[in-house]
């Protein structure tokens, strides 16, 4: 069975993770694995912890929401980037995570270099989240 | 996601608690009365917060 929404279901859904998150969250690089959920424990190496814009993604359009404002930061460690972790703007608690990849490698957030040395800058190239309406 | 599209959503989420009909009017219209403060508390501390980073 397929479940199909509207265009204004679809962005609503999107649209809540942002609200909920919150404004100017805290996106941490890490390496290795990530935990088995958002409520586990940190994980790995932090190799670099960016602060978002205070309005960090677009309004959701056509069941697509995409990031918004430039997304860039030093690393705080040597390390290769394998997981973020997107965290509330105290950087306490975790609300979401996946994975990370260089550009066209398929993670679910990409950079521009995965593998990074201590105070390299860290610049996030492609983050979207689309509502599926197949 | 810019606040026009904020508002539309709050907009619609207090229509939702005031349309809630299977609810008493009571409970529905202490509801809206607390989020009525909180938007209120809410209002006073976006200003104090402007205003603090003015004076820094």
């Amino acid at each position: 069975m397929t479940v199909q929404y509207s265009d204004a279901v679809r962005d609503a859904k999107n649209d809540v993770v942002e609200t909920t998150i919150g404004t100017s969250p805290k996106l941490q690089f890490r390496s290795g694995a990530k935990p088995a959920n958002c409520a586990a424990a940190d994980s790995g190496t932090l190799i670099a912890e960016l602060t978002l814009p205070s309005d960090w993604m677009s309004n959701s359009s056509g069941g697509v929401k995409v990031k918004q404002g430039t997304w860039t930061g030093s690393a705080i460690a040597a390390g290769i980037i394998a997981h973020y972790r997107l965290k509330d703007s105290a950087g306490t608690t975790c609300h979401e995570q996946g994975s990370v990849t260089i550009t066209g490698g398929g993670g679910d957030m990409t950079v521009d270099n995965d593998n990074v040395a201590n105070g390299q800058t860290v610049s996030v190239t492609g983050y979207q989240k689309t509502s599926g309406n197949p | 996601m810019n606040l026009t599209r904020k508002l539309q959503y709050a907009d619609a989420a207090i229509r939702s608690i005031a349309e809630h009909d299977d609810e008493s009017a009571s409970n529905v219209l202490a509801s809206l009365q607390a989020l009525k403060k909180r938007i209120d508390e809410l209002a006073k501390a976006a200003v104090e917060r402007r205003n603090s980073k003015k004076s820094k």
